[in-house]
């Protein structure tokens, strides 16, 4: 009986990880494909004849070059600052009272839970008050908000694994606040916070939900691109931009692996075993 | 003396005894460095994150002025933006919003248990390694890839036509629209829910299922009540994140929706791009503002609730004990 129940069980499990991985891998995989399609048009899958031609077309396309250029600068620039803000924030949080550090970190992370449109909404209204005209440092602005609980949290797990007595060792022998976090906190936590970075830039090059308020005619961003190509003519040039998206975070991936290991980001918890 | 005490900076750290005000502070930041380092980011989530949301709950209370952003400042109060929102048409957004999200979020759940739990408990590295590495690309996959990958798949040159036979309509129909941004939501859910799920198993003693096992049991009933219920606050708290992050959703219903299906964000879009009517925009986000906050305080009712009956329970099983 427990040999049957057991049995079904695997069978079941095996099954829900096919239909997952196939529904979502499938699609991605599909369109990697198509991007190469010699066609005109968006013909039966799959492609008869392969070509380059959709590459060109986006690559030539200077509605394109000049979105992925903002996307590019925009999510270097907004992982920079929020890294750096999210781990001063994140120390502070660390190594202030909890009556303070709790509201605080509570509102640190709450932009996660408040829908983007919402959002966006709302900085659009905040930026016609203020009369900020200057459409770069709008969305600057927005994504370093909206990244900044990713790059506090991955911080927070780099500062939390901190004995504090090698805090106290430096500070007994008379190294200063800034010293402490250059040369204690920022060396140890550095995998952390480079984390925090790619994450930074992973959200920043995929919003859509909050840039879409903040962009203008002459600054946007790829994401925003896209869909208004998808909305006015659904080719494959879309299909090439996914595929040069899809390398981006790939490329992503092994800078992650090389530089902190995918296993470590995501912990092993307190009962994993790292020797195994 | 000055080899005795490491380097020339003594006097400072006399002057941070002084400065702390107590002994309890001499090994700690001071004061200021802590409000330094704090200051940016509570500027910037001022700023940019609580004065958008009050304006946003300001202005849904102003009266219309059409063809202006954000009203005058002396516009008088008025509820009269909610008043069309309780009109019947109103009424199919909201449902599609939370019917969908809610769906997904349930079937995203069932389907990141399993591979959560098998991340969590191999021993395996590669195949952890592996299996990880697949969900931090798929996280990190644009939602927009996503979306144009699903619309090709579920267009008239991908699976379309033979998936709407199999539910027995057509492929241009509602049902294959709302099934298309499930599909969205549930790629775009999957990940997230998998990492957190999967944080929440690690943190299980895995010793009880095995003790159950040895003890007589089926791994499938171990699992079932033993692993489980020690779950339980995380998958309440993970559906909670996948209900939100589904209901606040903006691109996989605007493209995958088909104009069919359209959620509350697409709405709150509309009211900013096309018909500029920002105080009824500004008051559907803030229904959608405290829709999410709801959910929020519902989960931390639920789980009061579950502490109460965690505590009690041990209560009983102490005295059983005695």
């Amino acid at each position: 009986m427990n040999r049957w129940l057991d049995n079904i069980l695997g069978i079941g499990l095996a099954a829900i990880l096919a239909v997952t991985g196939m529904v979502l891998l499938l699609p991605t995989l599909m369109t990697i494909i198509a991007s190469f399609d010699a066609r005109r048009f968006i013909g039966s899958f799959p492609p008869e004849s392969l070509s380059l031609r959709w590459y060109y077309e986006f690559f030539q396309s200077s509605y394109y070059m000049t979105a992925l250029y903002y996307s590019l600068l925009i999510a270097v620039l907004t992982a920079l600052l929020s890294s750096t803000i999210g781990f001063l924030a994140a120390v502070g949080l660390h190594y202030a009272p909890r009556r303070l550090a709790n509201p605080l970190s509570a509102i640190f992370l709450a932009p996660l839970i408040v829908p983007g449109v919402v959002l966006g909404f709302g900085t659009l209204f905040l930026f016609a008050k203020m009369g900020f005209t200057w459409t770069f440092g709008k969305i600057l602005a927005a994504h370093v908000l909206i990244t900044m609980p990713y790059t506090i949290r991955t911080a927070l797990t780099g500062i939390d694994g901190i004995k504090q007595s090698m805090i106290e060792a430096a500070f007994s022998l008379g190294a200063t606040d800034i010293q402490v976090i250059r040369r204690i906190l920022l060396p140890i936590a550095a995998s952390s916070i480079a984390t925090g970075f790619l994450f930074a830039f992973a959200f920043s090059m995929d919003d859509v939900a909050v840039t879409i308020f903040l962009t203008g005619t002459d600054v946007y961003t790829l994401p925003i691109a896209m869909l208004s190509n998808m909305k006015s003519d659904f080719n494959l040039s879309i299909a090439a931009a996914s595929t040069f998206m899809v390398l981006i975070v790939l490329v992503m991936l092994f800078v992650l692996e090389a530089a902190v290991g995918i296993d470590r980001i995501v912990g092993r918890g307190i009962y994993g075993r790292a020797g195994s | 003396m000055g080899a005795a005490l490491g380097n020339g900076n003594w006097p400072l750290a006399v002057g941070r005894y002084w400065a702390g005000g107590c002994l309890m502070n001499d090994m700690m930041f001071t004061r200021v460095t802590l409000a330094l380092l704090l200051v940016t980011a509570t500027a910037l989530v001022l700023v940019m994150f609580v004065c958008p949301l009050i304006i946003v709950c300001i202005e849904s209370l102003r009266q219309y002025v059409p063809g202006s952003i954000g009203a005058n400042a002396d516009a008088p109060f008025t509820f009269e933006n909610y008043g069309p929102l309780l009109h019947n048409a109103y009424f199919r957004y909201f449902a599609d919003t939370i019917v969908i999200s809610l769906l997904s979020t349930l079937v995203t759940i069932f389907l990141s248990y399993p591979t959560a739990h098998i991340l969590a408990r191999t021993a395996n590295r590669a195949l952890r390694t592996c299996g990880l590495s697949v969900l931090l690309a798929i996280l990190f996959t644009s939602a927009l890839v996503k979306v144009y990958s699903i619309a090709l798949v579920m267009g008239p040159v991908g699976f379309g036509g033979v998936l709407s036979s199999l539910f027995g309509t057509y492929p241009t129909s509602r049902l294959m629209s709302e099934i298309s941004v499930s599909i969205g939501l549930i790629s775009f859910l999957y990940p997230i829910s998998t990492l957190t799920l999967m944080n929440a198993i690690q943190n299980v003693n895995p010793n009880y299922v095995t003790a159950a096992v040895s003890l007589g049991s089926s791994w499938t009933k171990a699992y079932i009540y033993i692993e489980l219920p020690q779950c339980r606050s995380a998958i309440m708290s993970t559906c909670a994140l996948c209900f939100t992050l589904g209901v606040s959703a903006f691109v996989i219903p605007l493209i995958l929706g088909r104009g069919q299906v359209s959620f509350v964000t697409n709405l709150i879009y509309t009211r900013f791009s096309e018909i500029a009517n920002y105080p009824s925009g500004a008051s559907l986000a803030t229904l959608l503002l405290l829709g999410v906050a709801l959910i929020f305080a519902l989960l931390r009712l639920a789980n009061a609730v579950l502490d109460v009956g965690k505590k009690n329970g041990r209560i009983v099983h102490e005295s059983l004990a005695r």
